[in-house]
């Protein structure tokens, strides 16, 4: 794998239905922008739901920040770009979302730290379904791709 | 009242600067805008530090622009801050140091309400401040804003725009060389 395309592994924080989880979400290549302390960052990636089930993102916690929220960058009929704050992300059965600058993305706001190129910060996702992942997160730019990745074949 | 219109040719002028505008820059120095660039070729932006997600972008896709330049003296890169209230020069240093911008290349400013809203008029930059609260209750601003960048010549002439974002890194090299060659 070249730069930022880490395929972060799930590790299950709760109980409950474990080995179905596993195999059910993936994030793949996620990375969080550089930011002061007084500055907010964002984080982007890409989820992959293996499941036939939808599953929603419903909610982002960080060690390393003190106030997550989902957010989408818009552009409005009269050119300007905008954000606003999004309440759940659903992804659909076999399907995924990719979070990338100029759109969802996961925003991190009250740094505890300056976060710099090669730090890690763990991020904390509450779906409906799978309920609590944590994911580590490498700091740095990203060449992350536009389009979704290649999904297995889905059977009937 | 500057206006600017559809992309013209590098050759084109699209309005002028006019006027003394003291900003503050991440420095902590007073410039006067653009008098005291006068003679070098501008590649201008308007942002906000907060903006965690196209702000960012810009900074990245003038970083790139500068780094393909073959020749960087006689340039410069601006980036205006529309929200003076928050974007002091230690913020904006800060900013510069998260997002790695080459220095002395990059004159990170902003200034008193009053002279940035000149600028952002002059310019035709959309600004608008949207009050937003979090999901824990607590409030703050972002802003709604254009994702323009600008080409401005050493007599302060607005020569091109650009979208900030997605500006075309080889047609805006070109652009400032000739620009260079001009001067």
């Amino acid at each position: 794998m070249r730069g930022w395309q880490v395929l972060c592994l799930v590790s299950v924080l709760s109980g409950g239905s474990l080995a179905a989880v596993e195999s059910v979400l993936q994030f793949r290549d996620f990375w969080a922008r550089p930011a002061g302390r007084a500055i907010p960052s964002a984080a982007y990636g890409v989820i992959v739901n293996n499941g036939a089930k939808a599953d929603t993102l419903l909610e982002v916690t960080s060690a390393q920040a003190a106030r997550v929220e989902l957010h989408e960058t818009v552009r409005d009929p009269q050119g300007r770009m905008q954000m606003r704050k999004v309440e759940r992300i659903v992804i659909g059965g076999r399907d995924s979302v990719i979070l990338r600058p100029g759109g969802l993305h996961i925003m991190l706001y009250d740094l505890q730290q300056v976060l710099r190129p090669g730090d890690t910060i763990e991020l904390r996702l509450r779906f409906a379904q799978a309920g609590w992942q944590q994911i580590a997160c490498p700091v740095g730019r990203s060449q992350q791709p536009r389009r979704r990745p290649t999904l297995p074949e889905h059977h009937h | 009242m500057v206006v600017i219109s559809a992309l013209l040719g590098c050759q084109a002028e699209q309005g002028v600067v006019q006027g003394s505008h003291y900003l503050w820059t991440q420095q902590g120095k007073l410039i006067n805008f653009p008098q005291d660039l006068r003679g070098e070729v501008l590649l201008v932006a308007f942002f906000y530090v907060q903006c965690p997600d196209i702000c960012p972008l810009i900074a990245q896709r003038m970083v790139q622009i500068w780094q393909a330049l073959p020749e960087t003296r006689g340039v410069r890169a601006v980036m205006i801050s529309f929200d003076p209230e928050r974007d002091s020069p230690e913020r904006l240093r800060e900013f510069a140091e998260a997002h790695q911008l080459p220095e002395p290349g990059f004159v990170l400013c902003s200034g008193k309400p009053e002279v940035v809203e000149q600028l952002v008029q002059q310019f035709g930059v959309v600004v608008q401040r949207t009050p937003t609260e979090f999901t824990d209750g607590g409030v703050s601003y972002f802003f709604a804003h254009s994702d323009v960048l600008f080409l401005v010549d050493g007599a302060g002439r607005i020569r091109k725009r650009y979208t900030g974002t997605d500006a075309p890194i080889a047609q805006v090299v070109r652009d400032v060389q000739q620009l260079r060659h001009q001067q």
